[in-house]
């Protein structure tokens, strides 16, 4: 029996609960140690499982009935197959790190003991949300990581943009939350259950094609609006006003990623539509360009990471839209490793640069700082996907080699590619502005404890070296991803011989020339000439901007014109003076005491009451 | 007997407090304590009933009879009065609220249990005229707002008698009996068009109490100008006794007046919801924000009613109760506020959390609550009505599942501005966090929203033995799979 699975959200769970009740009489720094050891205790379980029973069959552990009610039954179950405890071991363990780094990163901050519950309940959250066999218990989940990352983004809630930044992002992602719901109503209606393992069979058997069509494109806004997708992305940059920290758990390793695990979790849904899964491939990678086209531009490092991850997440759609899932869920476990790495890291600089962002300030911080140097430029490596040396090689590059070969892939491959030269170069850019050239006088000393350089050194391990687990196709060394994922999402298409050989070419040229593209869009920076002076780039295409002036202020119109055409006037004014009008006398006479009113009104009941018992009695029966 | 004493303990107290006019805060307590300790034999299913002044032709009027739904209503009005008493503890004008609430909640006790309708008819009227009195007397003490809502009441009940008339005689004529007992008035045999014009009017009478869109124009009023501890009892108590006139009264009395008018009445409680939550979101004041969202909330519930659907029905009686903990907790965050003479203004609020750390994460929580999270009272509610109405009408129940956005910008949005940000210069320098008494009353709604929550099923068992009692139309077809 697996009935102790419940112990890997359980402990963040207790810790969440044990910092709300106790942590004042705790302190923040015990609080901290305690926050940090949770995820821990949750990763040795995770790793219990991966020594011990493996996750096929799946695990499961039924706790309680949620909710019954007639034919519609939500229990809280548990499950763990191969695709879960990939998401569970990212969300534990990298969560772990995160909670390791903070302790340094975050001493002495004004809401120390807050940053750790609510990163207590973010890993508790996803957990939940990865673990759910049923798409309400998901929902849970899904809500709670929602709830935590709108809590850690507002984290310095003393600058009101910060709390705007907060709330936007909830907002955002609210609205596919809530198409999201009236999906799973949709499905409900249709097939009257919501446990996943329960519904794919029925849907595939019993295809309701209008049906299957709405349902997945509201599922699907809810999967974009989590996974800060065009044009639901216009979150994430925003997002950035909570601490680098926050950024690399919640914006980078596991919350965003939550769109993509539906997606796959669900492919069996999508997959019955016909056109969905193109579309989404055909997203996936216009995402993917168009917000590597704006990491090009920005000038504040977080924001360059910002950009980087919806881009990549739009990789990872793309690889379930061509029909690669498992290298998608690849992707995921390669930019979870390395975009956590980037992010931590950044959260140093920043502090390094004393608060400043703005790369254009830095420099040269190699020579004082080599340990945070080699680590970022793993994390470099990666993102930029250089050949052979990093994880991404072995990730992305098969993701867009593998739309070359799907029919109607030419779009997908033609943006993912051009996306990957944009990749390498805002990445390299970033790497140069920050780590060389001449020195810049904005630096603090810094020095990092061993609480923030093991995550980093670990991250870094995993950037260069957790791609070898899957080499491309006639390759020697490893093949263990694709092949182990088989059973659950089937084998991905990949090109081999010649073609093979030829595609993987392409894809390194193109990181190469990217790396020339970040050379020289770094030298042009410093001259003072750069791309961040191109509005179109920086502000992302003015998407945001459009975004927020066309739909919030119809809203508040409306709220605005309820309230004073229909409320203030018709009800309360109309209604209430046409009732008062009706009732003048009475109300004038009941108005004229407080114990009269009372007295009155009761003598005008029994009356009213006698008036009719009258009737009743006089009626001729 | 149990049932009977549920309405004259109240009574006998507040005669009490009435006749010794000196200070017994014990007293009251003690009172509100045995009235829960009453409900709980109830629970464990005793069928207590009683029948006392028997009346030639109308039955017996003192006729009360324990029911499921009337025992949970009964429990969670009960588990209120305690909230409101502590909510105002140190106020100067407790003994007086207290006397008032408690003839209030003696008053709907009565209308939970009637068995005769009659006798509810005049619990109903005793709650309206006790409502009245407690907006009258408490808060800034606004005749204009106790007026409205009188009158309001007043007019709208009287719909709900002239619309029982007709059933009465019908049933009379047919049987021979002529009795308002509950019994006696079901089964009708009237036609589906003329249910339908009498099911208007007892939604008329019932309505205005929830507050049913377009009816609630008194609500404003009600909560914002009356004392937190008399808005949390009047919202989260006295619209119960709307719920159970429409579960218990209306809907099984004209069950196909009932089916007929579904369509429409989601319809006007879809409306319903997403108005309440835009004037929500349209003002600055934390109270009509609250007042608004409770109007947007109870039209939900009346949503899940009218859908006559099995899911919706466990869901707007879920959230109906849940309702009353999330009243409690938001009328509560008032009180606080009011304690320390802060107004409920965003405008001369801001960066309170920095001031009161306890008092802005409580705050969080039951706007939170508000906005439906997962996980806390209100969302399994919410959830079951809006599908178990989507399978009914789904174009109408999707429009009201948007109002879960509005609600998320509502409550957020209000948070941001009073507690987050920097601290607005005009509010004073020292300024108390919570007092030992708010921060156990706001752990105990904490809790009971968590548990309403996470163990949902406890409660929604509860309902699935009620359901054929109440409506055997639900049973029986109509909207059922």
């Amino acid at each position: 029996m697996t009935d102790w699975l419940f112990l890997i959200p359980g402990f963040p769970l207790l810790g969440a609960l044990i910092n709300a009740l106790f942590g004042e009489r705790l302190g923040p720094r015990r609080c901290g140690r305690l926050a940090a050891a949770m995820p821990l205790l949750s990763s040795l379980v995770v790793l219990a499982i991966w020594l011990g029973p493996g996750a096929e069959p799946a695990l499961l552990d039924r706790l309680w009935t949620w909710m019954a009610v007639g034919d519609f039954r939500v229990d809280l179950t548990l499950r763990v197959d191969d695709v879960s405890l990939v998401m569970i071991s990212i969300a534990s363990f990298v969560g772990f790190l995160i909670h390791l780094f903070s302790q340094q990163y975050l001493r002495g901050d004004y809401g120390e003991r807050r940053y750790y519950f609510y990163l207590n309940l973010f890993v508790a959250g996803m957990l939940i949300l990865t673990m759910a066999n049923n798409l309400l218990l998901l929902y849970l989940g899904w809500e709670t990581v929602g709830l935590c990352s709108y809590a850690l983004i507002s984290h310095w809630y003393r600058e009101p943009e910060n709390a705007w930044a907060g709330r936007k992002a909830f907002v955002v992602t609210r609205i596919g939350d809530t198409t999201l719901l009236l999906g799973i109503f949709l499905l409900f209606a249709q097939y009257h259950t919501l446990s996943i393992s329960t519904l794919l069979p029925l849907v595939t058997a019993h295809p309701a094609p209008a049906l299957l069509l709405a349902a997945s494109i509201l599922i699907l806004i809810g999967a974009y609006a989590k996974s800060a997708q065009f044009p639901f992305h216009i979150w994430l940059p925003d997002s950035m006003a909570g601490p680098s920290t926050v950024s690399a758990l919640i914006h980078a390793a596991t919350m965003v990623t939550a769109g993509v695990y539906l997606c796959i979790r669900l492919l069996g849904l999508f997959a019955a539509v016909p056109g969905m899964l193109e579309a989404i491939a055909v997203l996936g990678a216009w995402t993917a360009f168009f917000a590597a086209s704006c990491g090009l531009a920005q000038v504040d490092v977080k924001r360059v990471l910002a950009y980087s991850t919806i881009s990549q997440l739009g990789y990872m759609f793309m690889g379930v839209g061509i029909g690669a899932p498992s290298l998608g869920l690849f992707h995921l476990l390669v930019h979870g490793c390395f975009k956590a790495l980037l992010f931590m890291a950044s959260g140093a600089i920043i502090l390094i640069y004393a608060d400043d962002h703005d790369i254009r300030h830095m420099g040269g911080l190699k020579y004082r700082q080599p340990f945070l140097r080699w680590t970022f430029l793993a994390g470099v490596f990666a993102l930029a996907a250089v050949p052979l040396i990093s994880a991404a090689f072995y990730s992305k590059d098969a993701i867009i080699n593998a739309s070359f070969l799907v029919a109607g892939g030419g779009v997908p491959y033609a943006l993912g590619l051009s996306g990957a030269v944009l990749t390498a170069g805002y990445a390299f850019r970033l790497y140069f502005l920050v780590f060389e050239g001449k020195p810049s006088e904005l630096e603090v000393p810094y020095q990092m404890g061993w609480g923030m350089k093991i995550p980093l050194a670990l991250l870094a391990a995993a950037s260069i070296g957790i791609g070898w687990l899957q080499f491309p196709p006639g390759w020697p060394g490893p093949h263990l991803w694709v092949h182990w994922l088989a059973p659950e999402l089937g084998l991905p298409p990949r090109p081999i011989g010649l073609e093979g050989g030829l595609l993987t070419l392409v894809g390194a040229l193109a990181t190469f020339l990217g790396i020339a593209l970040g050379y020289w869009a770094a030298r042009r920076e410093r001259a003072g000439r750069g791309l961040s002076r191109w509005r179109f780039l920086a502000s992302g295409w003015w998407i945001d901007g459009t975004i927020l002036r066309l739909f919030p202020a119809p809203f508040y119109a409306l709220g605005r014109f309820l309230r004073s055409g229909v409320e203030n006037l018709g009800v309360q004014g109309l209604a209430q003076g046409g009732l008062r009008d009706g009732l003048r006398l009475s109300a004038y006479a009941l108005a004229r005491g407080e114990n009269g009113l009372a007295s009155r009104y009761a003598v005008s009941m029994i009356a009213g009451l006698l008036l009719l018992l009258l009737l009743i009695w006089s009626w001729p029966l | 007997m149990i049932v009977s004493l549920l309405v004259l303990l109240p009574w006998g107290i507040a005669l009490w407090l009435s006749l010794a006019q000196r200070s017994a805060g014990a007293l009251t307590i003690a009172g509100a304590l045995a009235e829960i300790l009453l409900c709980i034999p109830l629970l464990a299913g005793d069928p207590s009933a009683v029948a006392a002044i028997h009346l030639p032709l109308l039955g017996a009027l003192w006729q009360l009879q324990a029911n499921p739904l009337a025992d949970l209503f009964a429990l969670t009005t009960a588990l209120l009065l305690p909230v409101a008493l502590a909510v105002q503890w140190h106020h100067d004008e407790y003994l007086h609220l207290a006397r008032i609430l408690a003839v209030l909640q003696g008053a709907l006790m009565g209308t939970y249990f009637a068995n005769n309708f009659l006798g509810f008819y005049i619990f109903y009227e005793i709650v309206a005229l006790a409502a009245a009195w407690l907006i009258l007397r408490s808060g800034k003490k606004d005749r204009r707002a106790a007026l409205t809502f009188l009158l309001y009441t007043v007019t709208a009940s009287l719909f709900l008698l002239l619309a029982v008339l007709p059933i009465y005689l019908n049933r009379g004529n047919n049987t021979g009996i002529y009795d308002f007992s509950w019994i006696q008035l079901s089964g009708s045999d009237l036609s589906g068009q003329i249910q339908l014009l009498l099911f208007l009017g007892m939604l008329a009478g019932l309505g205005v109490k929830l507050p049913l869109f377009p009816l609630h124009g008194w609500a404003r009023g009600a909560y914002v100008q009356s004392a937190p501890a008399a808005a949390l009892f009047l919202s989260g108590a006295t619209v119960l006794a709307g719920v159970y006139g429409l579960v218990h009264w209306a809907v099984p009395l004209l069950p196909r007046g009932a089916l007929l008018f579904s369509p429409a009445g989601i319809i006007l409680a879809a409306i319903g919801t997403l108005y309440g939550a835009f004037l929500a979101l349209s003002t600055s004041e934390l109270r009509e924000t609250v007042a608004y969202s409770s109007v947007s909330h109870m039209n939900l519930v009346a949503l899940g009613i009218f859908a006559l659907q099995e899911q919706a029905w466990s869901g707007a009686l879920f959230l109906s109760i849940a309702h009353a903990v999330l009243a409690a907790g938001l009328f509560t965050v008032l009180a606080v506020l009011e304690a320390r003479g802060l107004g409920s203004n965003w405008e001369g609020l801001g960066g309170l959390f920095r001031r009161m750390p306890r008092f802005g994460a409580w705050t969080l929580l039951f706007f939170l609550m508000a906005l439906g999270l997962p996980g806390l009272g209100n969302f399994p509610g919410e959830f079951l009505t809006l599908l178990g109405s989507f399978r009914v009408l789904p174009l109408w129940a999707g429009i009201a599942t948007l109002g879960m956005i509005v609600n998320l910008v509502v409550f957020l949005r209000a948070y941001e501005r009073s507690m987050l940000g920097q601290i607005n210069p005009r509010l004073p320098a020292q300024i108390a966090d919570l007092a030992q008494r708010e921060w156990w009353i706001f752990l105990l709604l904490g809790a009971a929203s968590l548990y309403l929550g996470l163990g949902s099923q406890t409660l929604l068992s509860d309902f699935a033995q009620l359901l054929p009692v109440h409506s055997p139309l639900l049973i029986g077809g109509a909207h059922g799979h």
